[in-house]
């Protein structure tokens, strides 16, 4: 998917391109994310992460992880 | 958050399937309760048993859970045994009297349903006139009682463009926005399901406002169902994901006693009842949870099929894909997926 594409997805909801922008994952946090990624899947069947459907996130799950990736 | 591979942390209670609203995006189709729904006493056995198990969080649902007269007898035995309480409700009929039983519970968070900025977009999804008014006021109440508390807005075509008005109202609330896709199971009918396009952009909207906003002006995540492995977009749910996670650390027990991965599978994937069998007997029988216990990357289906996160993945939401596509492992609703045909 180009960026252009985003954008314009974007301005559907209201979202100015530069908001759309911010929204964009950068090359520097692909990386820190592919590490954490990459140590949880070896530890895979040790850590788990509650997917959130049925139940409902509280602050407290506002952690480390959320704004990392 | 170590633990063995399959253990069921987290227990989900459909306390009852009766329901005050009628809402046209319902997955259980609630309203009427069911057929020999179970005692209070039935519940906290299940409860005392999910203990044994090591569960660390209950979440009480619905239908609507407060309908229940022995909700508190319920949350009492949840909460004694150390156990975390989430509730799921749509709001109306949080008083002055729940909140202050509520207060005691000390629950994790409780979350009430709002899907949409303008009163009668809300009335119209839920089907009950007032019902905005009504949800606005108690959650400010259960803010002032200091109660953890989320708003829940289940996306679909007619709210969707609501969602920045929605931005504005619960900007410096402190309170928890949860935006999630609304399935086409029970009540919901497929013409109101979100486009591709349509996802896409909510997913947008979702990372733009977590990057332009911080975590106490506005924590805004989405549900699972919003997205997987997206190579553009900053992450949009809280939590990496991780498959489905019915029969591995979730367990779903309908009114009924009857016992699914997770309650938003459709009857087909009923295993067992908590009157016939203990939950120990059916979390352990062989062939619980199969679709997940013994996956295969050969059960991915649809655009899932050859994806490299496919073992990992296990093709997203079962309940999503089977709701959407009628083929399990095969959630179309991807960010990756999406981004590769764009």
């Amino acid at each position: 998917m180009k960026e252009n594409k985003i954008y314009e997805l974007g301005k559907t909801l209201g979202i100015s391109e530069t908001d759309a922008k911010a929204a964009l994952l950068k090359n520097r946090n692909k990386i820190i994310a592919g590490i954490v990624i990459g140590i949880a899947t070896i530890m895979m069947g040790k850590i788990w992460f509650e997917p959130l459907h049925y139940t409902a996130a509280s602050i407290g799950d506002f952690e480390f992880l959320t704004r990392f990736l | 958050m170590l633990s063995k591979k399959y253990e069921p942390r987290i227990g989900l209670y459909e306390l009852t399937l009766r329901c005050n609203m009628n809402c046209i995006h319902c997955g259980s189709s609630a309203g009427q309760k069911r057929i020999n729904e179970l005692t209070t006493e039935e519940w906290n056995n299940v409860t005392k048993q999910l203990a044994d198990l090591n569960c660390k969080e209950i979440t009480l649902l619905g239908g609507e859970p407060f309908l229940r007269k022995d909700w508190y007898e319920i949350s009492t035995e949840i909460k004694d045994r150390g156990i975390k309480i989430t509730y799921m409700s749509n709001g109306l009929l949080i008083n002055e009297n729940t909140i202050e039983k509520l207060r005691k519970i000390e629950p994790k968070v409780i979350s009430i349903s709002i899907d949409g900025a303008k009163k009668e977009t809300h009335d119209r999804i839920r089907q009950v006139k007032g019902s905005y008014d009504k949800c606005i006021e108690v959650i400010s109440d259960l803010k002032k009682a200091g109660i953890s508390t989320t708003v829940v807005t289940s996306v679909n075509k007619l709210n969707l463009q609501e969602l920045p008005e929605l931005n504005s109202m619960l900007l410096n609330k402190g309170i928890v926005w949860q935006l999630q896709i609304a399935i086409p199971l029970g009540r919901f009918k497929k013409e109101l399901l979100l486009s591709k396009e349509e996802f896409y952009a909510a997913a947008i909207f979702i990372a733009s406002t977590r990057k332009k906003y911080s975590i106490k002006e506005l924590p805004i995540i989405g549900s699972h169902c919003f997205g997987y492995y997206s190579k553009k977009l900053r992450n949009v749910m809280v939590f990496p994901w991780n498959g489905c996670q019915a029969g591995i650390s979730t367990i779903g027990i309908q009114s009924n006693g009857e016992v699914k991965g997770c309650l938003s599978l459709p009857p087909e994937f009923i295993e067992g009842n908590i009157r016939d069998n203990s939950i120990s007997e059916i979390w352990q029988k062989p062939g619980f949870c199969s679709y997940n216990r013994d996956f295969k990357k050969s059960d991915l289906n649809n655009n899932c099929i050859d994806c490299k996160y496919g073992k990992k993945c296990r093709g997203g939401c079962l309940g999503v894909s089977i709701g959407i596509t009628g083929k399990s492992n095969g959630d179309t609703y991807c960010l990756k997926s999406i981004e590769g045909a764009m």
